[in-house]
């Protein structure tokens, strides 16, 4: 038995003609209005903005962070929370903005992490503890003894015997 | 010790503390699998001592690591013991 091909009655079909390039590309332009006196690079980062800003706002915390009261940086925070919230996607920019922001959060709730993570204090400010070690070893190095050590606790010097026995 | 085994054991001491905040965090926003396996790399003395801060905090009473409240009073717990090793 043989089927002939299935044909739309009525209908006299046309052959597809390529539309000009030219007239393809004014019909384009024609729907898209670019504001005057915008660059073409502002164009290519929107499409980020909002991780852009929570960076900034991230740096901004962590920049004032030993200046603003308490009640300013856990709203900045809460903030940051929101506008990492926003951020669409995934990337490894996402997840590295993702993880400060609790990072930050963190460190507001226990202030004792700061002190690991603070390497960037003002003079008029106690040195961190990170610091102090930093200092320490530093020292330690330059002048090839083992004196300025002594200037830890005893729990502190304790602590580094520890993982010098870890290390074993 | 030399002075550069020294410093590459201050260098680890301060890691050390990182790994403790870093293992927290992760039960502070509720990273459970993530702090259970950092918990293991702790050292045991460590582990007991926030084992024994959770038992004074909670009053003695068991916690279920699930809901939110006690994940809070794990993290702090083991933010006691940074805080005690850092020894401030």
């Amino acid at each position: 038995m043989y089927i002939n091909p299935i044909k739309a009655k009525g209908v006299t079909s046309q052959p597809k003609v390529a539309t000009p390039f030219v007239a393809s590309a004014a019909k384009v332009a024609k729907g898209i209005h670019i504001p005057k006196g915008a660059s073409k690079g502002e164009f290519k980062g929107r499409m980020w903005t909002p991780l852009t800003q929570a960076k900034k706002l991230a740096q901004e915390i962590q920049k004032h962070w030993n200046q603003w009261d308490l009640e300013h940086t856990a709203s900045q925070i809460i903030e940051l929370e929101d506008r990492v919230l926003a951020i669409q996607g995934t990337s490894s920019q996402i997840e590295k903005i993702k993880k400060i922001q609790q990072r930050l959060h963190f460190q507001f709730v226990h202030p004792g992490a700061t002190e690991l993570f603070d390497n960037d204090r003002e003079e008029t400010m106690p040195p961190s503890f990170l610091q102090t070690i930093q200092d320490i070893m530093q020292r330690v190095l330059r002048s090839h003894s083992l004196a300025p050590f002594q200037e830890l606790t005893l729990n502190q010097q304790r602590e580094v015997f520890r993982i010098v026995e870890e290390g074993k | 010790m030399s002075p550069e085994g020294l410093a590459h054991a201050l260098e680890g001491y301060v890691e050390a503390l990182r790994h403790q905040v870093a293992v927290a965090e992760a039960f502070f926003f509720g990273r459970l699998t993530e702090g259970m396996e950092g918990l293991m790399y702790l050292p045991e003395d460590i582990r007991l001592r926030i084992d024994q801060i959770i038992w004074q905090t909670s009053g003695g009473q068991a916690i279920d690591p699930t809901e939110k409240e006690s994940q809070s009073l794990i993290a702090a717990a083991i933010m006691k013991s940074v805080d005690e090793r850092m020894d401030l």
